[in-house]
């Protein structure tokens, strides 16, 4: 059974003003809420940093710190003030967690093992590692063969500082599926964090083999031989191959204008490669992923509890990602998927007054043939609903 | 207000039947507010649920507009070339249901 205990408080270490003023304040603001969800108490706090003027979600698990992340702030927010802005994401962070709890019973009970993925990549964002294992574990035992699970499950086990599970989950995933060039991208980083670093350009290479663009591999490709040229200073070959490797990084970057000038030196290759793996972190859409896969859940098990409003600033959210330099098409795709699901809130608005005794005489008999139109209709997207693919 | 909203909602059942791709969301919405304010009666509510039903086809029009946007960043996602091919394929069953709304 959840056990939700929720408690609220409001609290202000200074005086904040909204709007303009509080940029200039010097104070830091914060709003916090507690969770008990089975035996743990969870502690969520939205905070205002005034010296780096952003807001930052913070998750305590039974006390200890788990994960702090930023927390952008809605165009349709921004006018409201600190105070409203807080609240709002305080109250979004609750709601999620607390749904995510009640996910988990559910999915535990009749889930699949994509659920349990999707699921697990929600808890592995918000820092709850034991959570998230458990799900990428109930995954596996699922579907043996789930690629994606077996670099969540491997990210868990890295975090908690388990290298060598890591690298059994991923040599097993690999194993499975020896043509997921992915797979073998994240094995080869782990042997090379684990220094086998003949079996890490094995892997890089083999995932080149499988896909021939993949900029990280030559990121990691270009890691690799600059290790071997600090290592062997007198070989002028190892910082050749890392040059090569780079500029094939480079070119897969419009954005990025290659230097005219030749690169030649150790530290120039060292200093660009750190400026790319750093745009490639940046570039990162793990947490708005998770974000997307908590939602999809939400909307299949748990709609009683997930309101109109909730949606609409998923979609928000998710939209002004996409705007903001995130236009990937996968997210497109969620967006797609969003607002496909978004209509359905309308339909049932229609449904809910058209089925309502409130029509006298004169519409009546229209509401009622109108209640039949949407009614076959639903009927027909509820049998598509399985078909749509994330 | 209450006349007003059925010419409103006839807008908004006109366009969704045109093969406009480009919608006009400040409209859509707007019509939606509108129809929204009106004043609890039974006619007010009986346009609200049309008005309502109206918009899923712009919803679902949006949708596949960015099914379309992801495809033209890569042409080759399967996923989204499977998503937009169920969205073609009832398109005309949508349409249907559009057209025999009557109010």
């Amino acid at each position: 059974m959840t056990n939700q205990e929720p408690t609220s408080s409001f609290q202000f270490w200074d005086s904040v003003q909204t709007g303009e003023e509080h940029l200039f304040s010097g104070a830091e603001a914060k709003v916090k809420e507690k969770v008990k969800l089975g035996e743990n108490v969870y502690d969520l706090e939205i905070v205002y940093d005034s010296f780096e003027k952003q807001i930052y979600s913070l998750l305590y698990r039974n006390h200890h710190l788990v994960s702090s992340q930023y927390v952008p702030i809605l165009n349709s927010e921004k006018d409201f003030g600190l105070n409203y802005q807080l609240q709002q994401n305080l109250t979004r962070e609750e709601e999620n967690l607390i749904a995510s709890w009640s996910l988990r019973e559910q999915i535990n009970r009749s889930g699949s093992a994509s659920e349990h993925n999707s699921l697990g990549l929600y808890f592995l964002d918000k820092g709850l590692d034991n959570e998230a294992a458990e799900q990428f574990e109930l995954a596996l035992k699922k579907s043996p063969p789930l690629s994606d699970t077996y670099k969540n499950l491997s990210s868990v086990y890295l975090r908690k500082g388990i290298p060598h599970k890591a690298l059994e989950l991923l040599e097993a995933g690999v194993r499975l599926n020896p043509g997921f060039a992915d797979l073998r991208n994240s094995l080869g980083w782990v042997y090379l964090e684990c220094q086998k670093r003949k079996e890490a350009l094995e892997q890089f290479n083999m995932a080149l083999e499988l896909n021939r663009n993949y900029a990280e591999v030559f990121l990691n490709l270009t890691l690799w031989y600059l290790q071997e040229s600090a290592n062997h200073p007198d070989n002028s070959q190892p910082l050749a191959q890392a040059i090569k490797y780079l500029k094939k990084a480079l070119a897969l970057d419009p954005e990025f204008v290659f230097p005219k000038d030749k690169i030649s030196e150790w530290e120039e290759v060292s200093k660009l490669y750190l400026i790319l793996k750093n745009r490639v972190a940046q570039k990162d859409t793990s947490h708005i992923k998770a974000i997307c896969e908590l939602y999809w859940l939400r909307f299949f098990y748990d709609q009683a509890h997930l309101s109109f409003q909730s949606w609409q600033y998923f979609l928000m959210e998710l939209r002004e990602k996409i705007e903001s330099g995130y236009d990937f098409p996968d997210l497109r795709n969620y967006l797609g998927l969003g607002y496909w699901y978004y209509s359905f809130f309308y339909l049932e608005k229609a449904r809910a007054i058209l089925r309502s005794d409130k029509f006298g005489k004169k519409l009546r008999n229209l509401a009622v043939l109108n209640l039949g139109i949407i009614e076959s209709l639903k009927k027909q997207l509820e049998k598509i609903q399985t078909r749509w693919e994330r | 207000m209450i006349s007003r909203n059925w010419e409103i909602l006839e807008n908004l059942q006109r366009d969704l039947n045109s093969t406009k791709l480009v919608i006009n969301w400040d409209y859509v919405l707007e019509a939606l507010e509108e129809l929204e304010k009106s004043e609890d009666s039974a006619e007010g509510e009986f346009q609200k649920a049309c008005g309502y039903f109206l918009v899923c086809g712009y919803y679902w029009n949006e949708a596949e507009h960015q099914f379309q946007k992801a495809l033209e960043k890569n042409p080759h996602l399967r996923k989204t070339r499977n998503n937009l091919k169920i969205l073609e394929e009832h398109k005309k069953a949508f349409k249907h249901s559009f057209q025999q709304l009557e109010f």
